[in-house]
């Protein structure tokens, strides 16, 4: 199986552990991944934003390294589902579409690929909140969202269940958006802000002191309200966690 | 906007564009019928109760109509409309000329045509009242209703209805009510303040 | 041109409000959280959804044949049907029938449609006495105000607005703001108005083609006393409301009131299929650009039947109210709907949304909101119609994110940046962000540079590895 490890723009620069714990638990797993170095950017902020010309040009620059994998890992839910779903302004080469159905969030990956069952150097004793983001929920289906009447299924908690000594845990409105949104937070920072806080305080309300989650751009922005607002509360990419990185 | 076509009317020229504009055809869908959980008279009742109404339960008519007479108060001040047969209230239609002196009435009383156990609902027509608005402008409501007339569920009190034969119908469920204030439930919005079915 | 609606800064303004905002989102989520406890009831509910959506399609496929029956049907006994393909032509027929019966006062129920044509200030201006008979409706009518949500016109207000309003207005006591008292001024002024009313009007949920029937859902008792009191009636329908059949009538109940605010059923379902014995009665299919917009990419949003499900459990339109969206479609409907009818003026609105999906998976219907905001953003940048610095972002976004080693370039102004700038200035009012947040903490090193370290021994054109 050959692996390819996509590192999306945000992760590298500000939360670079997210990257480093998932390559390393992928090695850990008996793979051998290849960052994929090359590769910049999903063209995720430019289609958000209707940027559909600009979008084209940035996925194919990106496309162009990504071929040959059986499998695209990305530590980021939401530029897989840009890969996956949105990846359509570019010609639909037969290369292209390889690279739309290899590409796969990580916890996806671990799930539904390679099926982990066991993490033996994982340990984590403490109640952690989890918050699965709106991508990786409502797009890439790996939990169920609290909206549809389906039975009840969560990948990412089946992950986290693994780990040792572990309290998952979920926030009184379970899966409310918590308004990064992408460029959302930039264009409405006020609202944004408040659906930032509220999420940070309905944490703190449950007398939560760690979340963990599937996307990490969401963790960002969590994390930034709650040290602004002053909430003592410690923010885990899940890699950190399954791959005992965490403390 | 379309312009062409002046010289048609506008019911011309919207069937047009919607002809020409129509999605791919698709057939209509069988839709199964479902079942309800529970018992459709607990489910009656417990759905009545919800909707802030009341239910008195009788073993026959002639108990319920008992009841009215014992309970309904039909002094000078409280103008009683009946629509139901055996029980005889203190105005006439005659006496109320215009749907609009409905607004007078202390209560009306009616003959429900069918209840439904999904949602508590009676299903009510002009013929139940006098007129409709006996059932929508009096203040407080008794509906007698046949135990053996509640059906399940709503799919089921359709296939026994046909909207085409009849001027108008409703199906009431419950008093009216509003919470367009901070979403604070009030039961009496601008209909009946009070709802009470007599099963028999 | 029109003025363009900047949801961003209305929203911020109610933001900023604090008991308003609380107050609009507690009534909202506790409606999204009844929703999903009902629908949790019944196990047949996504199956139900997928159902009224392709009954929807099916209609909207045949849409001309089903008006035709429906028109036949209602013409048989005795409705006069009127066909109106813009606003002005529906406000227009509307006050000829007014004007032909003499009609000074009217009573009329909540209807979208009616409001979409701005029905009620064009009748006001010919100087005929427009009742809204719905509470929330009538606060907003007399507070000057548009509705803030299709189901819940005057959830943003507090009680004590409305005790504020109702004093100045209907002149009851300033300082009772208890709801139950606010309701009982409501009703006795409008049994005042119900009785002599010359006519009313009311609005449509569903028009059945087969028996020609127009059906309608509410609570409050008003719209049944507005069909049944005055001896004129006239019904409004977006000529999108038709279904098919009878039987497909209970799928849709058993979705509405649900999803709407989660209940089992409104306290009223109502079907006319003829008028009362001495009541005119007159039906106006309101087009307004529907025959267009179904030839559109985004024809789905016609499947729409108002429930405000989308809006209940926006998080956006929660904290935000619909007030901030200037729109007679508020929320994520708004969103994939008023850009149809003025892009120019609506064209920020599409940007309004995190895109968290929830208002897809509630919709019961299942337009595909989600995917029609994106659309939207697309067609507002390609015609250019935005009046934000477009070009600017799009090209120095698109410059630094299509390679790696600009985006590097990047990334390492951007760490120096955080790293070095002080404080007191990273903080301040020149980083609009620092409102609601602390700068993210600048990690010791990228992950480029920790593979740089780390970089597997392994030869990548080796055999590719096995698990």
């Amino acid at each position: 199986m050959k692996v390819g490890f996509f590192v999306p723009c945000y992760i590298d620069a500000i939360a670079p552990q997210a990257a480093i714990s998932s390559f390393k638990l992928l090695q850990r797993l008996g793979l051998r991944p290849e960052f994929i170095e090359a590769a910049a950017c999903c063209g995720l902020p430019l289609k958000d934003m209707g940027y559909t010309r600009s979008a084209c040009k940035v996925e194919k620059s990106v496309a162009s390294h990504m071929a040959g994998y059986d499998y695209i890992v990305m530590p980021s839910g939401i530029c897989a589902d840009q890969f996956r779903y949105h990846f359509d302004d570019l010609e639909q080469t037969p290369e292209v579409e390889h690279i739309r159905r290899s590409a796969v969030d990580l916890v996806t990956f671990l799930h539904d690929i390679i099926k982990v069952d066991a993490l033996p150097w994982a340990r984590f004793p403490h109640r952690v909140a989890l918050h699965n983001g709106c991508h990786s929920l409502r797009y890439l289906n790996e939990a169920r969202p609290s909206e549809l009447m389906i039975p009840d299924f969560s990948k990412t908690e089946d992950l986290l269940n693994l780990v040792e000594g572990i309290e998952v845990g979920y926030a009184t409105r379970r899966d409310e958006c918590c308004g990064f949104g992408g460029t959302f937070t930039i264009w409405d920072q006020s609202c944004s802000g408040q659906q930032g806080l509220d999420k940070v305080r309905d944490y703190a309300r449950n007398d939560f002191r760690y979340v963990t989650s599937q996307d990490m751009s969401c963790l960002l922005h969590q994390s930034c309200v709650a040290r602004k607002f002053g909430l003592d509360i410690k923010f885990y990419y899940i890699a950190e966690i399954l791959n005992g990185d965490a403390k | 906007m379309n312009t062409d076509n002046k010289s048609l009317t506008s019911r011309e020229r919207i069937l047009q564009r919607v002809r020409a504009n129509r999605p791919q055809a698709v057939s209509h869908p069988e839709v199964p019928i479902y079942s309800i959980a529970g018992n459709p008279l607990d489910n009656f009742i417990n759905h009545v109760e919800g909707f802030d109404g009341r239910v008195v339960e009788f073993e026959s008519r002639e108990d319920a109509i008992g009841w009215l007479r014992e309970n309904v108060d039909q002094s000078d001040s409280a103008l009683v409309f009946s629509g139901v047969d055996g029980y005889v209230g203190n105005v006439t239609l005659d006496q109320l000329p215009s749907p609009a002196d409905a607004h007078r009435l202390n209560v009306s009383v009616g003959e429900g045509l069918l209840g439904i156990g999904e949602t508590g609902s009676v299903l009510v027509a002009p013929s139940t009242f006098g007129r409709m608005a006996n059932g929508l402008l009096a203040e407080n409501l008794y509906l007698l209703l046949d135990r053996t007339k509640i059906v399940d569920g709503l799919q089921n009190a359709y296939r026994q209805m046909n909207l085409a034969t009849i001027q108008y119908t409703s199906l009431f469920s419950g008093p009216s009510a509003t919470a367009d204030i901070e979403a604070v439930h009030i039961t009496g919005a601008q209909g009946p303040v009070s709802l009470t079915i007599l099963l028999y | 041109m029109s003025r363009q609606v900047n949801q961003v800064k209305l929203g911020a303004e109610f933001i900023a409000d604090t008991p308003h905002r609380e107050s609009n989102d507690r009534c909202l989520w506790a409606a999204r959280m009844r929703r999903d406890k009902v629908a949790a009831t019944l196990p047949e509910w996504e199956e139900m959804r997928d159902l009224a959506s392709e009954i929807k399609r099916h209609s909207l496929s045949h849409l001309d044949e089903y008006l035709l029956q429906f028109e036949s049907n209602l013409k048989n006994r005795g409705v006069k049907v009127h066909w109106a393909e813009t606003a002005d032509e529906h406000n227009q027929i509307v006050f000829d029938i007014l004007r032909s019966h003499g009609v000074k006062t009217m009573t009329k129920g909540k209807s979208m449609a009616m409001d979409e044509c701005g029905m009620r200030e064009y009748l006001e201006n010919q100087g005929i006495e427009v009742n809204e008979s719905d509470l929330g409706e009538r606060i907003q009518q007399l507070d000057n105000q548009r509705d803030s949500h299709i189901v819940m016109p005057a959830i943003h207000k507090l009680r004590t607005d409305v005790a504020r309003i109702f004093a100045d207005k209907l002149g009851s006591d300033p300082s009772d703001d208890d709801p139950k008292y606010l309701n009982s001024v409501m009703r006795a002024d409008m049994r005042k108005r119900y009785v002599k009313a010359d006519a009313g009007m009311i609005g449509c949920n569903y028009a059945v083609a087969d028996t020609g029937t127009v059906v309608m859902c509410s609570n409050e008792g008003d719209v049944d006393i507005c069909a049944n009191v005055p001896p004129v009636l006239i019904v409004t329908i977006g000529i999108e409301k038709i279904i098919p059949s009878q039987s497909d009538l209970p799928l849709y109940l058993r979705l509405l009131s649900r999803s709407s605010l989660g209940y089992d059923i409104t306290q009223y379902t109502s079907h006319i299929s003829a008028p009362a014995p001495g009541q005119v009665m007159h039906v106006v299919l309101l087009d307004n650009g529907r025959s267009d917009r179904l030839g559109q990419p985004y024809w789905e949003v016609l499947k729409c039947m108002r429930c405000g499900a989308c809006m209940n459990t926006c998080p956006v339109f929660r904290r935000t109210s619909g007030i901030s969206y200037d729109a007679n479609y508020p929320g994520p409907l708004g969103l994939a709907l008023m850009p149809s009818y003025d892009l120019h003026r609506y064209a920020r609105l599409p940007f309004s949304c995190t895109h968290c999906g929830s208002c897809g998976n509630v919709c019961p219907v299942k337009v595909p909101l989600p995917e029609l905001i994106f659309y939207w953003r697309e067609v507002v940048v390609a015609r250019r119609e935005s009046l934000f610095s477009h070009d600017l972002e799009e090209g120095m976004m698109g410059a630094v994110l299509q390679t790696s080693t600009n985006l590097q370039h990047a990334e390492k102004l951007g760490l120096w940046a955080l790293r070095h700038t002080p404080e007191s200035i990273a903080e301040s009012g020149v980083n609009p962000w620092a409102a609601w947040h602390k700068n993210p903490i600048p990690p010791k090193q990228t992950f480029r540079e920790w593979y740089e370290e780390n970089r597997p021994k392994h030869d990548s054109s080796d055999e590719s590895s096995k698990v």
